[in-house]
Order: C-alpha cells, then structure tokens, then sequence
C-alpha cells in the first residue's frame, strides 16, 4: 500500500512537474510571440515610407542627389513653412538607380509618396505603360501648366489628353566652361560664346602649351558623351534633317534621314578626330563627370563639359578658385549657329500604391506653382517656368543668366540621344562611343548599329 | 514499427524547415529566372511568354553573348591564375616561418576586408594617368607618367583582374596556409633526410598533397570572378566600349539600364550554365586529386617511416 502510495506519489509528482514545466514553455511562447508582435509592428511602423504621427505627416520625397538634392531641401523648407503639418523626407537616388531599377521601387508595397523620374531614363514610360501611375491632369489645370512649360513640353507629358507628371527644372546642355585666367594666359579670345572648329583646335593647342589639358569630360558617364555627340549633330545636320532624327524611330513617321547619312558619320569623325588630336584630358574614357569635374576645378584643365546645374557644384562644394565663362562646342557647319539644347527631363510623379495621395498631390500642386519654381532657383538649379520674374532668378549666378539670354535670343533644340526611345538613346549610345574612341569599333561600324537600331525600332 | 515510423516523421518534420529554406531561397528564384528568360518582361508589366527567342537574339546575330562569355572567362582565368599562384607563394612563405610571418598574415589578408566598391575607387584613382600612384611609380623609373591604363580596352580587363587578385589573394592564401600546415612535418624530415632541397619538397610534397584545397580554392575563384559585378562596375561599368563587359555587368545592363529583364534572365541562365559545368569538372578533378594527394602523402609517410626504422628510432 504504501508502495503503492508511494509509487502514486512518485508517479504524480513528475507528471505534475511535466504540466507545470509545460505551462511554462507555453506561456513563455506566448510571451515571446507578443513581444515579437509588438517588434514586428514597431518595426513595421518604423520601416513604413509614409508616416503619420501627432497630426503630422512624412511626405517621403524622391530626388537625385547632388545639386538636386540640395535644390530639393530648399523646395521642402518652403513647402514646410507654409504647411506646418506635413514634413518632407527627402529620398536620395543616384542617377542609375532613378532609372529602370525605380520601377521596382514605385511599384513595390512601399513606395515613395512623390517618385522621381527621368523622361529618358525608362522608368517613367514603364510606369505609364502599365498604368502604375495617378493621373496629374487636375494639377495641370488648376497651375494653367500648359502655358508655363510651353507646347513642346506639354505636348512630351501629355498621353492621351491626360498627364502625369510635375516638372521640377529644365536643363541646358551642354556648355564648356572654360577657365578665363587659363584663355586669358593662352591669348584665346572668345566672341559671343561660339566657336569653329579650327578655332577649337588652335585653343586647345594653346592651352597645351601653356600647361592646361584640353576639354574635361566623363567618358565613364553614361550621359556625357552623348551630350557632346549631340551637340555636334545639331550642327552636322541641317535643322530639317535633326527634327527628323528626333522622331523618325516612330513607324508612322518617314524616314527621311538615316545614321549611316554624312550627318551621323561626320558627328562621330568629328568625335574620333577630337580623341586623335588630343582634345580630351588624358584618360578621358576611365573618369567620370565629377572626376573631370574634379581636373577642371583644380586647374589642370582649360574647359569642362557640363550643364547649367553645373555652376551651383563649381561655386557650391568646388569653390573654384578661378574665373569661368562658357562657349558651346563648335559648330560643324559654320553657315549654322549652335543653339542650347533644352530638356524636361526632371519629373515628379504619383505612384498608385502613394500612402498619402491627398497630400502628396498638394505637394506638386506646389513644386508646380511660382512659389515652387521660385524655390527651384533658390536651390541653385534652373526653374521651368520660363516666365518667372527676372527678380526671382538672381540666386542663378551670372553665368546661367547669360545662359538663359543666349537661349531666348538664338533659341534652343531638343536633345536628340534624350528624346529618342533609350535603345537608340544615351543607354545604347555611349558605350558606342566609347568604343568608337578606343578603337574597337570604325565609324561606319558605329553608324550601322545605330541604324539597325532603328530600323527594328521602325519595324515595331 | 511504430518506433520506426514515427521517427521517419520525425525526420521528415524536422527536414521540413530546411527544405521549405532551400525551395525559398534557392529553387524559388531558380525556377523563376528560367520562367523569366522565356518571357518578354519590361519589370512592370505582367510577363509574356515568348517562348526561346530571348536564347535566339542573345546567342543569335547582333547579340554579343558569346564575346560576353569569352571576356568572363579570360577575367576570371587572368584573376584565378594570379589569386593562385600569388596566395600559394604567400602561404608557404607563411608555413615556412619567414620572419614577422605573423604580421604578414595580417597585411596580406586586409585587402579582402576592405569593401571591394572601395578598392575599386581607390584603384580607379591610382590608375589615373599623371595624377595615379601607378604612373607616379612608372615615372620614377623612367617609364612615363601618362599610361591611361584604364582607358585602353587592350589593357582595362588586366588591370581590373590585378585588382582583383590585389583583393582576392589574402583569401586564397588564408586557405592555402591551412592546408601547408596540415602537412605531416615527418615528411618534411625525411624528405630532407634523402637530400631533397626546398624547392623539390615544395613542388613534390607540398603541392600534391594540398592540391585538394588548391582545387577547391581554384573553383571558388572561378565561381567569385564569374560574379565579380561589383568591381568592375566600380571601376569601368564595363568600359571602355565593352573591353570589361563581363557576364553579371551585361545582365545588369540589360536588366536595370534597358529594362530588358526577360533577355538579362536569359544572359544569367547561359551564365549558370557554365558555371554548373565549370563546378562538375573541377569537383571531379578535386576527388581525383585528393585521392593521388592521399596516395603521395602516404608514399612519403612510409618513406619516412622507413628512414625512422633505419635511424632505429620506430615512428608508426
């Protein structure tokens, strides 16, 4: 009995411990697995892109970095002031990253309130394609858009009678920055801001025997070359022939001009010849824009290729010790004058998956607004509008307001290798070139590919 | 039988983690690069199914799939040469007590540490012409200041894969140092016993018998330089032209700069192709040269056993 008593003892006790033991593991598990909620969730608020906290909302805001970032943060304190409730967080994109790896960004669970997209880069036409974004036709209207960006951009955004995008800036390319004290020491002498192309050379050869490289460029740069190349054809071709260029990629449009043409080949001889007579600094096709940038800032090089964001970095982070002016690359075709060449590139979108689509339109509506351009020009960059108040334009700096008349006395052109789809575009373009100045590839070789490109582009 | 089967469920219970790991992170984007590369995918829209044609235009006239292969394999064979040799050399100079071997140690492996976005910028700089410590060197003797090593497409894929054994070659020694010291020192003794010198014992007992690990080492090379995006996009993104296009620069290309994922996918299972038969043929070779490094390990280990019975001091 007492065995037994014992045995039921014995027997009960661990049985007892064993339901206690599991009561433990179990409440433990409970535990963890809220605490392990609560992190999920803290983790979860935290990591969400748009945030409302106190009344106040996060407006997470895309932008390239560099001087649009710095452009952007002067555009979020005055949005800021004037609408103390919403805060803007500015989300920084290198150039690539703004292109086709966005799409995968606005289009993920968490996007960004306002997307940022270039014309060219193939984000935006991936979206619009597949109706991943919130039409922007009321902000257009209401902003009297239109009128601002003049026809030639309204007729760019707009698709099928709506549009989708808010522009921030225009750019202007692509003007060589010379360093006066550099032309003035190789006795250069520049008239009304055009060169030839003999001039060119004989500049170049001066400044080489005065201790300074030619012309600064980023070969490296996805974009760079492509400026250069597009200056040229803007005066290779004869303007008829360079408005073909822009469209002719479409089928419906005829093909009046092709690449393999004098006017394409002579661009590319003309860039060859600049590799060949020594034009370029040293090592042009292993550096990129800012490491020639770098070169021209330091002194080393008589110009630099740039944009007319290009100023607020050599005066901003450069702080270049020396005077600087600008010519345009020369003309190909002395009977022409080579012009500016304007893009709407920069561009703010909606995307459809925006957490806060109210207050992120009334950000455009903003950006899209004098007070917003006003801004714009604050930040250093250079406004769309093109009818801001020459009083609101001061902060631009006298060398892209010289820019700015020179493009409302002698016009501007559209830019080609931007405006085309990117498989004949920048993407498709400068690892052409560069091959074309290594040596890899011939004129003529480059020039086929290129139309063979459209010719499938033609062919749909 | 019970017994039997409930432990089978549990192993299966407990496998089931694993597999649903592998099917995730593994099979899952496997399967789904394969279905990629048989669509027409621009990353936002819905994929559509175009059957071979991405393998066509890739492979056919225009597609310059095959020169991509071509560069890949000549960086990768460039770059796993010098990883080998140097980390090999490095690593029995290490196993051999070179004095302040220990600190080499350290200084020859930093380099794998350093981020190879950064290494890549900070041989960008150091290839500069004039302003590059590279022609800095050359100018010092004698040879010109103005090399543009990065900008000739003859000489951009050399100059990116000595960067990449700069950066390859503590790991490879790191490895290699392991294996030296692993060997039996009794071989080393007796070898020296029948006179052999140092370069004899280094290339008859050293190298067979770690020739395992230099095979395993070997394939790991070749698997990290066929991947190497990241330093050539640091330091040329594939230029000047396509003179560094290497195999994952092309489907980045192709993928985030085209918007051309269905083509990139189909570039990326060419790419895992070869690499699977690449990894089979040295796995082979690694099984039949860790069985002859055995076989000559133990040549030696009788042979010293031999010598020791001789000296009559009875090592087993």
């Amino acid at each position: 009995m007492t065995s037994e008593s014992d045995c039921a003892v014995s027997g009960t006790a661990p049985a007892t411990r064993t339901h206690s033991w599991r009561r433990r593991i179990v409440r433990r598990g409970l535990a963890a697995t809220a605490v392990g909620l609560v992190l999920a969730s803290v983790l979860a608020a935290c990591g969400t892109k748009s945030s409302s906290s106190g009344g106040t909302v996060t407006l997470h805001v895309q932008t390239l970095t560099g001087p649009q970032a710095q452009d952007m943060q002067v555009m979020a304190q005055a949005y800021e002031a004037s609408h103390p409730n919403v805060k803007i967080q500015i989300d920084a994109l290198a150039d690539v990253a703004s292109k086709m790896p966005n799409v995968a960004v606005l289009n993920g669970s968490n996007p960004p309130d306002v997307g940022f997209v270039q014309y060219d880069g193939g984000a935006y036409a991936a979206e619009l394609a597949n109706n991943k974004l919130t039409p922007l036709t009321d902000i257009w209207q209401s902003n009297n858009l239109a009128k601002h960006y003049g026809p030639s951009v309204t007729k760019q955004y707009t698709v099928n009678g709506s549009q989708y995008a808010v522009l921030w800036d225009t750019v202007y390319i692509a003007p060589m920055y010379y360093n006066v004290d550099a032309f003035a020491k190789a006795g250069i002498t520049v008239t009304n801001h055009r060169i030839t192309l003999p001039q060119f050379y004989d500049a170049v050869s001066k400044l080489k025997a005065n201790g300074y490289q030619g012309l600064g460029v980023g070969g490296n740069t996805s974009y760079h070359l492509g400026h250069l190349v597009d200056m040229l054809l803007q005066t290779a071709a004869t303007p008829a022939q360079y408005d073909s260029l822009l469209t002719n990629w479409q089928g419906s449009v005829p093909a009046t001009v092709k690449y393999t043409d004098p006017a394409f080949v002579n661009t590319l001889q003309t860039l060859k010849d600049f590799q060949s007579n020594g034009v370029f600094q040293s090592g042009m096709l292993s550096q990129d824009y800012t490491q020639a940038e770098a070169l021209f800032a330091a002194g080393k090089l008589g110009m630099f290729m740039g944009g007319t964001w290009t100023p607020s970095e050599l005066n901003g982070s450069l702080k270049v010790p020396f005077k600087y002016d600008y010519i345009l690359p020369p003309t190909l075709n002395p009977a022409q004058t080579t012009k500016f060449e304007g893009v709407a590139t920069d561009a703010f979108v909606l995307p459809l998956k925006s957490k806060h689509p109210t207050q992120a339109k009334d950000f455009l509506k903003f950006v899209g607004s004098a007070q917003g351009q006003t801004a714009v020009a604050k930040g250093g960059l250079l406004p769309i509008f093109a009818d801001l108040p020459a009083s609101d334009l001061t902060t631009i700096g006298p060398v892209v307001s010289s820019i700015l008349q020179d493009v409302k006395t002698n016009g501007s052109a559209g830019l080609w290798d931007s405006l085309v789809p990117n498989t004949i575009g920048q993407p498709f373009g400068v690892p052409k070139y560069q091959a074309l100045l290594s040596g890899q590839s011939s004129v003529q070789q480059v020039a086929s590919e290129f139309q063979t490109e459209l010719d499938k582009l033609r062919a749909g | 039988m019970l017994r039997t089967h409930l432990r089978r469920r549990l192993l299966v219970i407990g496998a089931l983690p694993a597999v649903a790991g592998i099917a995730l992170l593994v099979a899952y984007p496997v399967v789904r690069t394969v279905y990629l590369s048989l669509t027409s995918w621009d990353g936002a829209s819905a994929p559509k199914f175009i059957g071979t044609t991405n393998f066509r235009d890739i492979t056919g006239q225009g597609g310059d799939l095959w020169a991509t292969v071509l560069r890949t394999i000549r960086f990768s064979l460039v770059a796993t040469i010098g990883v080998m040799v140097i980390g090999t050399l490095l690593a029995a100079a290490l196993s051999a007590g070179i004095p302040g071997a220990r600190f080499f140690r350290v200084v020859w492996f930093l380099p794998m540490v350093v981020p190879v976005s950064v290494s890549g910028v900070y041989w960008v700089n150091a290839f500069q012409p004039t302003t590059g410590l590279s022609n800095y060197l050359l100018g010092k003797v004698g040879l010109g200041t103005t090399h543009a090593w990065l900008a000739d497409p003859h000489a951009a894929l050399y100059v990116t894969s000595f960067v990449w054994v700069w950066i390859s070659t503590g790991f490879a020694m790191i490895i290699m140092l392991g294996a030296m010291n692993g060997v039996p020192v009794e071989i080393y003794e007796a070898a020296e016993m029948d006179g052999c010198s140092v370069l004899r014992r280094f290339f008859s007992i050293t190298l067979p018998v770690v020739r395992p690990t230099l095979a395993t080492v070997a394939l790991l090379e070749i698997i990290f330089t066929f991947n190497g995006f990241t330093l050539i996009w640091a330091m040329t993104q594939g230029g000047p032209g396509t003179s560094t296009q290497i195999l994952p620069v092309e489907v980045y290309r192709q993928a985030f700069i085209n918007g051309n994922y269905g083509a990139a996918s189909a570039q990326a299972v060419v790419g895992g192709v070869l690499l699977l038969l690449v990894s089979v043929v040295m796995t082979r070779f690694i099984r039949s040269s860790s069985g002859s490094g055995r076989a000559r390990a133990g040549l030696f280990r009788r042979r010293a056993n031999r010598s020791a019975l001789a000296a009559g001091q009875g090592i087993t």
